[in-house]
């Protein structure tokens, strides 16, 4: 395929490829720094986004019960150990090959004008679906979290539910000097001498836009963090542990070491393609509980900290210290 | 004292297990589900892993965790029937 190919992880052993005719599907969900996959580099999975006329137009519900999980409204579904097929609602739809480590996602052609959000979402779920299983044969995890870096260099890896706060975390500890990997999809594993390392899938981060002047409007905004903290994101850091954030507004903001079976069960939550793959699993399991032998502390955000930089950063490096 | 009359189990081929600082994490992947066990759960886990069958768990658990017999034996009963429920283990023989 002539076109684009981006390297996904550092080392570029998962790579995406796609043309300009289906960029402004792929993009929106592409991190950003994705660099180009040099030459020569032993890209072991890949995943190919191509447009086709006339694409079969199976959906979500002709998948039926059957199916292995949901993301949003992108579904997958193990047809055989190592082949999973993908679908959406407007006619996207795919196939994994586990076993050689491919994916190829087909989007509609014809399709003119914008895209609906329905469409971009859709395409950001398979996109998410194929790397994370992929990712999960590469024996590394892909987990729906954020993380930042501490001034020691270590990442810390923000994992809860949807509005538990790891964004308003992240880009907290950022605004006290820490630096960013990502704000919601983050990938664990092991680099080259064995050691647990995050690499962040850094976007557009989602945030109240009240959060700088401490106030809360229910509404989330666009936000590049880039632009905001510039020179303050890196790719990768290795682990330092994990923050298990949840909102109780109305009581201080405080902190305490967290078990480390809190600390596995967080990140299975935010896993769930982990379950999906039987035969993946058994590897990812044991790179995350690996991970959670690192320390991990329990947040309770209150309203003193939010938009306070200094007081969540106190509050958090004295658990840390203390874990 | 009579027993109760447990079952002897054995976990089941989907279920995956992380033993972490004494206690354990379940994840069941047919039906997708993960579980926690406390310390006393992923004892009576481990040996059930072991191959040990339930009378000797509960006099394990009686010694180790220092409880009375009938306590352990409350606690295997109570554990071994949601573990049965959840289909994290099978039965290995009727009763005993």
């Amino acid at each position: 395929m002539s076109g684009r190919r981006l390297s996904l992880l550092s080392d570029h052993s998962l790579v995406v490829e796609y043309d300009a005719t289906v960029a402004r599907f792929v993009e929106p969900w592409m991190p950003r720094h994705a660099g180009a996959t040099p030459s020569g580099a032993n890209a072991r999975a890949v995943i190919r986004i191509s447009s086709r006329e006339n694409a079969h137009t199976d959906d979500t519900s002709r998948l039926g019960a059957d199916v292995t999980m949901r993301l949003g409204a992108a579904t997958a579904m193990f047809t055989a150990p190592d082949v999973v097929r993908l679908a959406a609602r407007w006619g996207a739809h795919g196939e994994i090959h586990l076993g050689t480590l491919r994916a190829d996602i087909v989007v509609p052609a014809g399709v003119s004008g914008g895209l609906e959000p329905d469409q971009i979402a859709d395409t950001y779920s398979l996109l998410t679906l194929a790397s994370a299983l992929l990712i999960n044969r590469l024996s590394a995890a892909l987990v729906h979290a954020g993380a930042a870096v501490s001034p020691a260099g270590c990442a810390w890896v923000i994992a809860g539910d949807t509005h538990a706060g790891k964004t308003t975390t992240c880009i907290t500890l950022v605004a006290a000097g820490w630096r960013f990997l990502a704000d919601d999809q983050v990938v664990l594993r092991r680099d080259a001498s064995g050691a647990l390392t995050v690499e962040g899938w850094p976007r557009i981060a989602h945030v109240d836009p009240g959060w700088s002047s401490g106030t809360t409007t229910g509404a989330r905004a666009d936000v590049d963090l880039e632009s905001q903290w510039p020179e303050s994101w890196q790719p990768s850091a290795p682990l330092g542990g994990f923050i298990l954030p949840s909102v109780r507004a109305d009581a201080p903001t405080s902190a305490r070491i967290a078990k480390a079976s809190d600390a596995l069960t967080a990140a299975i939550r935010q896993s769930p393609w982990l379950m999906a793959d039987r035969v993946g699993a058994s590897d990812v399991l044991a790179l995350l509980s690996a991970a959670v032998t690192h320390p991990a502390i329990t947040l309770s955000l209150g309203n003193d900290s939010y938009g306070k930089a200094s007081v969540l950063e106190r509050v958090i490096s004295s658990a840390i210290d203390g874990a | 004292m009579n027993s109760r009359i447990v079952p002897d189990i054995v976990p089941s081929p989907d279920v995956l297990t992380s033993h972490l600082e004494g206690e354990a994490v379940l994840l069941h992947m047919g039906t997708k589900r993960y579980f926690r066990l406390n310390r006393t759960g992923a004892h009576i886990w481990k040996a059930l892993e072991a191959g040990v069958k339930t009378p000797d768990i509960t006099q394990s658990l009686a010694d180790v965790f220092d409880v009375s017999r009938s306590e352990a034996d409350e606690a295997v009963s109570v554990l071994v029937s949601e573990l049965l429920e959840n289909s994290l283990v099978s039965e290995a023989s009727s009763t005993r």
